[in-house]
């Protein structure tokens, strides 16, 4: 009995210690915040929301959330996660093992427009890398893309360049109804639904990586509008040519008439007055109607005390002169890419002058009257 | 130690005292694996080739591979003029002081591959004209430059492939004027916090390595100033602007 007694004792204590390690192990850290603005948090696994103020830790299962704000997380291994406005991202599996081979890293972006930089230090394998969306899984060849998933769960995800310019590597987007490989620097494709293959890979040009935010799948790049309208007309086309008829599957008369029930065809027998899915329309007004006010806020907030006057450019990406004009830090930033990296901060709130003669374009944008710094950008023989 | 000492044997220095404020070293060496320290606290401290007497002087001469640098002046007006030719060399330089003139060349002739350089002025008033490769092939550099005080003058021509220039200058009346030609992977990011600064950014990118489809330059700055001149100039072609 008393032997008993302490094989009962000694393992309730082993299982209590397992259970405490393991809470220990779930509990540590991932990552944290390295850079956080506006409104963020983090929902952990208890439900329980902390902000995402820097140096907050990332715990596993956490989700990572903005409204109005932005996020910036850095894993143990140097990978990287951004988030921009209205973006959530849940962080399902990271754990790290000193053979690369058993770590795992596993995120599901939710909503939003989230960007992915695979760690450097090497201590993930890439296979074991996991990302997907509502629409779509993508497997991880390269370093560097963003994602942007809508309500409805349509996925755009972007191959990014490295810092050269050059594909960061290769990413695989794929579902159940195919896959597509993005080889290209701004390589794209749209993934409408889980039964729907990715669109065909297109290259959208005149584009940063600063320029990529939600409107980008709200209002599609024209690139991408005309794949999926081409994705869109050989749906349509599969069944209208005589080619497309296979004779020998017929098979109708082997069929009885419970086959012909629910066989998708509809007919004025199938109508039901009440099944109209009303609600569904309305949510789509409502969720448009929502995007709109959000848009119009940002052009209020532009407009109002917050953002500097601009002349000659508008904020975002201009496609005369090919900056992408946004605020950071505080202060005014020009992004341009186009035969060379420009990329400048005015941090202080300054008049501002920007003076630019480069292929195509010749002009001078102004900040706050400008002409208190004058920029004199000129670029030549390319 | 005892490396250090066998360096230091190695050397052809002399030292010089002339009068209370100056000290003067003057330096012609050559071999590999040097490692120099030099610390001079004062006025008018010296480090060239030859004795000042006239007020100038040539260039102190550096030769071989692997050598590694750590120069700290702490005064006014102090003076150093070098010539090095060298594979994998690093660089620390300090400058505590006002009215100080650095006048470097790297590679001007010979090779200068893989060459780290940290470099950190503090006072008014500074000249420095360095120079990194000119007509000889050079390949990956890493120089941080850091300078707080106010106008200062400072000439920096990088004719090397595979550069990473750091710059942060932080004062007023500060004239800068940066090259970095003839080379593919220029990178060059510079943070300036001052009023009524001079910059002149030139980055020409050469011809793109083979296999390599792009050779694009970058160019990142951070300003904070309330007055500043700032002209950025990228070409694919040889030529300073």
């Amino acid at each position: 009995m008393t032997q008993s007694y302490r094989l009962i004792k000694k393992t309730l204590l082993a299982t209590a210690s397992v259970i405490l390690l393991m809470g220990e192990a779930y509990a540590s850290s991932i990552g944290g915040v390295i850079e956080s603005t506006g409104v963020g948090s983090l929902v952990r696994e208890s439900s329980d929301e902390v902000k995402a103020d820097v140096g907050q830790e990332i715990e596993l299962n956490d989700t990572a959330q903005t409204a109005k704000g932005r996020m910036l997380i850095k894993f143990l291994d140097d990978a990287e996660l951004s988030l921009i406005e209205h973006t959530k991202v849940y962080i399902d599996k990271v754990y790290y093992d000193p053979n690369p081979s058993k770590s795992k890293m596993v995120m599901k972006m939710a909503l939003g427009t989230a960007r992915f930089a695979s760690g450097r230090l090497g201590m993930v394998d890439k296979k074991n890398i996991d990302i997907s969306t509502p629409t779509a899984t993508i497997a991880v060849r390269g370093t560097d893309f963003t994602t942007t998933v809508d309500e409805l769960g349509r996925s755009l995800v972007i191959l990014l360049p490295d810092e050269w310019g050059e594909p960061s590597g290769e990413i695989i987007v794929s579902n159940d109804a195919g896959s597509i490989t993005l080889t290209e620097a701004y390589a794209a494709t749209l993934v409408s639904s889980i039964a729907t293959p990715p669109t065909a890979k297109v290259v959208i040009d005149n584009i940063t990586p600063a320029t990529i935010d939600n409107m980008f799948i709200v209002n599609p790049p024209e690139e991408v509008k005309q794949a999926l309208e081409e994705q869109l007309a050989d749906e349509q086309d599969k069944d209208m040519g005589a080619l497309d008829v296979d004779y020998l599957a017929f098979d109708e008369l082997e069929k009885d008439f419970s086959d012909y029930v629910d066989d998708g065809v509809y007919t004025r027998l199938d109508f039901d007055a009440l099944s109209g899915d009303f609600l569904t329309d309305v949510q789509d007004v409502v969720e448009e109607l929502i995007r709109t006010m959000a848009e119009l806020e940002d052009v209020q907030d532009s407009q109002g005390s917050g953002k500097a006057r601009l002349v000659n450019a508008k904020w975002g990406y201009n496609t005369d002169s090919q900056y992408s004009v946004f605020e950071e830090d505080g202060g005014i930033a020009f992004y341009r890419n186009v035969n060379g990296v420009i990329s400048i901060r005015f941090l202080t709130g300054g008049g501002i002058s920007l003076f630019t003669d480069v292929n195509g374009y010749k002009d001078t944008i102004t900040a706050d009257g400008g002409e208190e710094i004058n920029v004199f950008v000129t670029q030549q023989d390319f | 130690m005892n490396k250090y000492l066998m360096v230091i044997a190695s050397l052809l220095v002399s030292v010089m005292a002339y009068g209370s404020d100056d000290n003067e070293i003057n330096i012609d060496q050559s071999g590999d694996t040097l490692t120099l320290y030099i610390d001079q606290v004062g006025y008018g401290n010296k480090v060239g080739g030859d004795d000042f007497t006239q007020g100038q002087s040539t260039a102190s001469s550096i030769t071989g591979d692997s050598l590694t640098f750590d120069i700290d002046q702490i005064g006014n007006s102090n003076v150093l003029y070098g010539t090095v030719i060298a594979d994998d060399a690093t660089y620390n330089l300090i400058w505590t002081g006002d009215s100080n003139i650095w006048d470097w060349d790297i590679g001007y002739v010979g090779s200068a591959d893989s060459s780290t350089l940290d470099v950190s002025v503090t006072g008014d008033s500074n000249t420095m004209d360095f120079d990194q490769g000119y007509v000889s092939s050079a390949e990956r550099l890493d120089l941080d430059l850091t300078v707080i005080g106010s106008t200062n003058v400072f000439d920096v021509d990088v004719e090397t492939d595979d550069v990473t220039f750091t710059m942060e200058v932080t004062g007023d009346n500060n004239n800068i004027n940066t090259l970095q030609n003839d080379g593919f992977y220029q990178t060059l990011t510079f943070d300036l916090t001052g009023d009524n600064a001079d910059v002149d950014i030139n980055q020409i990118s050469g011809t793109c390595a083979e296999a390599t489809t792009s050779c694009k330059g970058i160019i990142t700055m951070d300003v904070v100033s309330d007055d500043a001149i700032i002209q950025i100039n990228q070409k694919d072609t040889a030529g300073d602007s």
